[in-house]
């Protein structure tokens, strides 16, 4: 149930003997989750696909020094998530784990690009090198936003930690909270009620709909296409509006809690509510069908995007990018049908892949799940009574045992790809530590590679909204 | 097919609301997420921006729902080009700074150069909880917590994150001095 439960763990305390076994599973197959820098040491859980089995690699304190970093070993999966390791575990030795490298020559012109940049975005500091009109290398500079959440988070009580977390990246409201909740009820040992499950499912994919139409509605944009720019808009303001109707937020705050679903400021919906909601998203769906349809028969729109911004093979084999990113690389990981939690099992859905990792690959893909996800929300709002419990207004607890572990996993499929939460928890429920793998902070180091290959100034910004990262979601 | 849109179009109400100098029940009820907190009259100077405004956006430290709320803005339904607003990627062409999210140290020097390069007169918004207290992280190591010490705020806007139709709100108080009511609503604004 999304949760990891059990993983086996082996306990190392050489680095190079833990990073060779690290490489040795990246080479059968077992995927990252989540690289976690925890007292008694750095731990990396992994996933194999195949088994469906989970492990945990913990590299215990040592005092060799002789280390290389893991990115130069070609594991690239963690390189953010190891230079917060660095600040937590000194003895690890390592200065700054991300080097950045420029490039000096006659010709070479570099453009500065932010943080204050574009129309509204976010800050993240941009320098394009350029010879002429083609870009030789960028590099991108995080870090000016830093929240340090994990931080903020140790010693607080997991309701604190709830609402620290759902302000991670608030158009990753639900998945934040719907993690966090599923490692804490793992930790705890708590089950929940099936009409919860369904509700998660519920505004998982409801997120999963305004997220991707926002990234959608840039895209078209940064093609120079107002149209279909404010025809996405609409359809994720159409969808704000539902959660807002539904739930009372228009981003789902305060939905998903560690035990079951709330809705904050009135009662849970009941079946005329969701009956009002399906009609709503219905006539959504059938605009985001014809505003596709549209662009797929624009050639301005599509030349633009075919061949532009190509993820080197080289850097998919290096940051193993996940989400919508990977799945139009070739990589086939979804995290809903790999290990099946909520109610994903009872849904029928085609995570699409392509392999071509171009700007077209990933509007076909973000397009594709756009759709899938309006479908399988109307699906599930064809039976409200799955969805409603009687007269209730709070969160839906069941039984309530409390286990001895107060360790918990979870990894769950946000709407921008893998992420992964490991909590720990004190006696009085308080939390020691909290893990957080965001699926941004891996695949901001695809940007640059995609962007330096090939490309030329003018493709830049069509680039940078084909991925449409989170940068809150990397600084953390 | 071409003309089959227009006369589509006739036929269809249009999406924009009317809002906030019309009433509009339907999305006046996203409006109850905060309120135009307060007005810092004294900030605001003595000579008034028409109506054209340009609009530089600063994030100092959001989690990027006031940046998807005010991307809403430019959106068929919100529309906030009809009060003649528009986003400007230069702070040098700005008349209004919108400044999201807590205030970081390393921003504090970025803000005060954005400001400091929008010709006179300007005006500051603080949007959202975290600009105006710094929210729930006003504890975090390198937060600063209110963007009132950075430059001289002239209006702020609660919530976390403000609805679209309250950043608009907000937007016109900046430029009027007072919050807009709409037409035929009397003072139950």
């Amino acid at each position: 149930m999304g949760v990891v439960g059990r993983a086996d763990e082996q306990t190392f305390d050489g680095l190079t003997s833990w990073m060779d076994a690290w490489a040795k599973a990246r080479e059968q197959g077992w995927e990252t989750i989540l690289v976690d820098g925890r007292k008694d040491g750095l731990s990396t859980l992994m996933f194999h696909p195949a088994g469906g089995s989970h492990q945990e690699l913990l590299l215990t304190p040592s005092d060799s020094f002789t280390i290389p970093l893991p990115q130069d070993s070609g594991l690239g999966e963690a390189i953010w998530s190891l230079s917060l390791a660095v600040e937590d575990l000194p003895w690890l030795g390592w200065d700054h784990p991300y080097r950045d490298r420029s490039v000096l020559g006659k010709g070479i012109f570099t453009y500065p690009l932010g943080p204050v940049r574009g129309d509204v975005s976010e800050s993240v500091f941009y320098r394009l090198q350029v010879m002429g009109d083609d870009i030789v290398r960028l590099t991108v500079e995080n870090g000016f936003k830093r929240r340090h959440i994990r931080q903020l988070c140790r010693g607080r009580s997991w309701s604190d930690a709830l609402a620290l977390v759902e302000r991670m990246t608030t158009t990753s409201t639900v998945a934040h909270a719907l993690a966090f909740s599923l490692a804490v009820e793992d930790a705890f040992g708590w089950s929940v009620a099936p009409q919860a499950t369904w509700i998660r499912t519920l505004v998982a994919e409801l997120e999963r709909m305004a997220s991707h139409a926002g990234d959608l509605a840039s895209l078209a944009a940064s093609t120079g296409l107002p149209v279909p720019q404010m025809e996405y808009l609409a359809v994720k303001e159409l969808v704000l509006g539902v959660n807002f109707d539904l739930f009372g937020h228009r981003y789902l705050r305060g939905v998903i809690v560690p035990g079951g679903v709330r809705a904050p400021s009135q009662r849970l919906p009941q079946s005329e509510e969701y009956a009002k909601a399906q009609r709503t998203l219905s006539s959504g769906f059938n605009q985001v069908q014809s505003v596709r349809q549209g662009l797929d028969r624009t050639p301005s729109f599509l030349d633009r995007l075919h061949g532009t911004g190509i993820i080197p093979a080289q850097t998919r084999e290096f940051v193993r990018p996940v989400g919508p990113i990977g799945r139009s690389a070739g990589r086939p990981m979804d995290g809903r049908s790999a290990h099946p939690y909520l109610a994903y099992d009872q849904l029928e859905f085609h995570p699409p892949v392509l392999s071509e990792g171009d700007a077209f690959a990933r509007y076909v893909i973000k397009a594709e799940e756009l759709a899938q996800s309006f479908a399988m929300v109307l699906e599930i709002l064809k039976w409200p009574e799955r969805l409603s419990a009687g007269t209730e207004s709070e969160a839906m607890h069941s039984e309530v045992r409390v286990s001895e572990r107060r360790t918990g996993r979870a990894w769950i499929e946000a709407p921008r790809g893998l992420m992964a939460y490991r909590v720990e928890l004190a006696e009085d429920g308080k939390l020691n530590h909290l893990g957080i793998a965001t699926p941004s902070q891996r695949n901001w180091y695809v940007v640059a590679p995609a962007v330096a290959h090939q490309n030329i100034l003018q493709d830049f910004p069509i680039i940078d909204a084909s991925f449409n990262l989170s940068v809150a979601g990397w600084d953390g | 097919m071409y003309y089959w849109h227009w006369v589509k179009n006739l036929l269809a109400k249009p999406l924009t609301t009317g809002y906030p100098t019309e009433p509009d029940r339907e999305v006046r009820r996203f409006a109850q997420s905060g309120s135009v907190a307060r007005i810092e009259t004294q900030a605001m100077g003595r000579s008034s921006i028409q109506r054209s405004c340009a609009i530089r956006q600063v994030d100092a430290g959001s989690c990027n729902g006031c940046e998807s709320e005010l991307s809403l803005l430019v959106s068929p339904i919100y529309d906030f080009t009809r009060y003649g607003f528009s986003y400007t990627p230069v702070p040098k062409h700005a008349d209004l700074l919108v400044v999201t999210g807590v205030i970081t140290e390393p921003m504090v020097a970025v803000i005060k150069q954005a400001y400091a390069q929008m010709g006179t007169p300007k005006r500051v918004l603080a949007l959202g909880d975290c600009a105006i207290s710094g929210g729930w992280f006003k504890d975090a190591p390198g937060v600063l917590g209110s963007l009132d010490g950075v430059v001289a705020v002239s209006v702020s806007v609660q919530g976390c994150p403000p609805a679209p139709p309250d950043i608009l709100r907000g937007l016109l108080t900046a430029l009027d001095g007072e919050v807009p009511r709409a037409v035929g609503e009397g003072d139950r604004d």
